[in-house]
């Protein structure tokens, strides 16, 4: 599996600078003036280095390359595009570290709506957690501490997306496995547990006492999701050029 | 419960739409020329050599067009084997029948007398195959229009020529009738779901426009931040829960009933047809945004609403009773999961079955204690929700400790 091992490395860094005593280097993209100044100054408040905001697509490229932050939080309704693309810029990859960058970035996805296939989309395009703007500010400014220290941040609406796209690629592919090519990631029994708890709205605390297992148990079982989520991706990419291939050589 | 099936075009097809009218005329087709047959050829039979026969004969054609007529207009779109079959037989027997007209008359003179009703075997090829079924089942009976004939001249092929010209019109006129009611049938949805929209947005945006005023007005003398933060948080998400409803996109769709009942709760909002599929995850969603009705004191906290991402479908009529099954939870937890209590609803898709998880945080029960209740006459969660789930042939499951919140799971078959 070292497939599945690179992919960790790479998408979920186990550091991303903020206990390495600088503070983490923030940068925040949405169409929205007054959201972006609020979100800035509370993540100030809280400790953050918000070094750039950007209200499009195209100005997020400019401003994440010039910047090369640690950190970014991401509206997916921008008026020139899909945050999404920001997404497949800034991780690229798992054979090619992002050229944008040069460093791996981490990506909170905060959305005015539920646009689910956007959000699934988002995830599975690396970004490593995702929660609406109706958050409370101290929500927000936790979750984006949580992002920063390469833990997952699931809500319940993402936990639900996430399953339903597990079971739904589960009944597609059915017994058979296309041969040749790599067989997609399914969840275990155990992951699917606790991402149904997390999609009743348990914190990862919660889940932890309700299944008897550590805090920290629960962390890897929704880090490990997501890394198959974002895996299962690549694979889909992966099956899909394989068979054009073959359609081309016929 | 009071189902309205409102489908729009209902009253301009009757059952079975443009197909039913279609197989319905034929019948009257089928009933005419068989009227036609016993006036003019009827009443010589006794004077042809086997009076038997001929009777027989005519006996054949009343049974049968009575038979096809009653069958073929119900299994035409539900049973297309059913239909099949019906139809085969129906070109059998209109071959049978004209390969034996020399029963009714001997001479050979009148067989364009019968010829008529047997084209009602061309026409029914027709409604069933289009211009290509019309077609073959016009050859068929041309085929068999020469062959009783025994040669080919004017008296066999004119017969022939219109066997063969109506089958194809009629079956393209019919694939015509059939694609147009295809389209007002979408039109008509897309209707139904822009209407079903607007009432959303004009509930939605009345509320936002009240709280916005009440801001205005009451911000200077000094409504507190909380509460103010409070009034928005509520507006926003009333918003974008409208924005995940499904608009034009999506049909069939829910659709109030005018008149509501005293309460206005637990009326189903669902029109069309019981047997079509219809997406849980709306229906849910504004569930969920439903406050509690009055008499419960308590203010309910949020619920936040999980869906798979991909439409739930589920049969109207179940729908209809899962949703108010929720609503019964949902009530429940404002009645008694104590004040403020926060809930979550996750709606989930195993392909074969449904499931609908209720979870608040609020004071959660003893064990046994819906049993109990339900024992001691407090029938409120036990037939409200327990009685309508396992009608469906689900499963409701309740767990809960003591200050450890309350889960629901609901689960139907599909």
């Amino acid at each position: 599996m070292s497939r599945a091992d690179s992919t960790d490395e790479v998408d979920h860094p186990d550091d991303t600078g903020g206990a390495a005593g600088r503070t983490t280097r923030v940068v925040v993209v949405d169409d929205h003036p007054l959201w972006r100044e609020a979100l800035s100054r509370d993540l100030g408040e809280a400790g953050f280095t918000v070094v750039g905001t950007a209200g499009s697509v195209a100005q997020a490229l400019r401003v994440l390359a010039a910047t090369r932050p640690d950190l970014v939080v991401l509206d997916l309704g921008l008026p020139d595009g899909s945050g999404v693309e920001v997404i497949r810029a800034l991780v690229g990859s798992a054979e090619a570290p992002h050229p944008l960058t040069g460093a791996p970035v981490s990506v909170l996805v905060v959305s005015a709506s539920g646009e689910q296939a956007d959000v699934l989309d988002a995830v599975r395009a690396g970004a490593s957690g995702y929660l609406l703007k109706s958050a409370r500010p101290e929500e927000l400014v936790d979750a984006v501490r949580r992002t920063a220290r390469g833990t997952a941040v699931f809500t319940a609406g993402l936990a639900a997306l996430v399953l339903g796209d597990m079971a739904r690629a589960a009944r597609d592919q059915g017994p058979r496995s296309e041969a040749g090519s790599p067989p997609a990631p399914r969840l275990t029994p155990r992951e699917i547990e606790v991402l149904r708890l997390v999609a009743k709205g348990l914190s990862s605390r919660d889940a932890a006492r309700r299944l008897s297992v550590s805090h920290r148990t629960v962390q890897n079982h929704v880090h490990n999701v997501l890394a198959k989520l974002q895996l299962r991706n690549r694979v889909e990419l992966t099956r899909f050029a394989v068979r054009e291939g073959y359609d081309d050589a016929s | 419960m009071p189902l309205r099936m409102l489908r729009g075009s209902d009253r301009l097809r009757g059952p079975e739409g443009v197909r039913g009218a279609l197989w319905r005329s034929l019948a009257v087709f089928r009933l005419a020329t068989v009227l036609y047959a016993v006036v003019t050829v009827g009443r010589d039979v006794g004077q042809t050599a086997h009076p038997v026969n001929g009777i027989v004969w005519f006996g054949v054609l009343v049974v049968w067009s009575v038979v096809i007529s009653l069958f073929a207009p119900a299994s035409d779109g539900r049973r297309p084997r059913v239909r099949t079959a019906l139809v085969v037989a129906d070109v059998a027997v209109c071959t049978a029948i004209m390969m034996t007209t020399d029963v009714v008359s001997p001479d050979g003179s009148a067989d364009v007398l019968p010829a008529l009703w047997t084209g009602s075997g061309v026409f029914s090829a027709a409604l069933a195959g289009g211009t290509a079924g019309g077609i073959i089942g016009g050859v068929t009976l041309a085929a068999a229009s020469v062959a009783a004939r025994g040669s080919v001249d004017d008296v066999s092929i004119r017969p022939a020529v219109l066997f063969v010209l109506s089958g194809a019109i009629v079956g393209y006129l019919s694939r015509t009738a059939i694609r147009a009611e295809a389209a007002l049938t979408q039109v008509l949805a897309v209707q139904a779901g822009k209407a079903e929209r607007e009432r959303l947005a004009r509930n939605v945006h009345d509320s936002v426009l009240q709280v916005l005023s009440l801001i205005a007005r009451e911000a200077p003398r000094g409504l507190s931040p909380a509460e103010v933060a409070r009034l928005a948080a509520g507006q926003e998400s009333a918003l974008r829960d409208l924005l995940r409803t499904p608009g034009a996109s999506q049909a069939p769709v829910a659709q109030r009933p005018p008149g509501r009942g005293p309460c206005g709760r637990g009326h189903s909002g669902l029109s069309g047809p019981a047997a079509a599929g219809v997406d849980l995850g709306p229906l849910l969603t504004e569930a969920a945004r439903t406050p509690p009705p009055l008499p419960q004191p308590l203010r309910r906290g949020p619920v936040t609403v999980s869906t798979p991402g991909a439409p739930v479908e589920l049969r109207a009529d179940h729908a209809v009773e899962v949703v108010a099954a929720v609503r019964a939870v949902l009530d429940n937890v404002a009645a008694h999961a104590g004040p403020g209590a926060s809930a979550w609803l996750l709606l989930e898709d195993d392909g074969d079955s449904v499931a609908v998880t209720v979870r608040d945080d609020g004071i959660g029960i003893a064990p046994g204690r819906v049993v109990r209740a339900a024992a001691e006459g407090r029938l409120g969660l036990a037939v409200s929700v327990c009685g309508r789930i396992r009608e469906l042939g689900g499963d409701v499951v309740i767990t809960g400790r003591p200050g450890e919140g309350t889960e629901v799971e609901l689960r139907v078959p599909r």
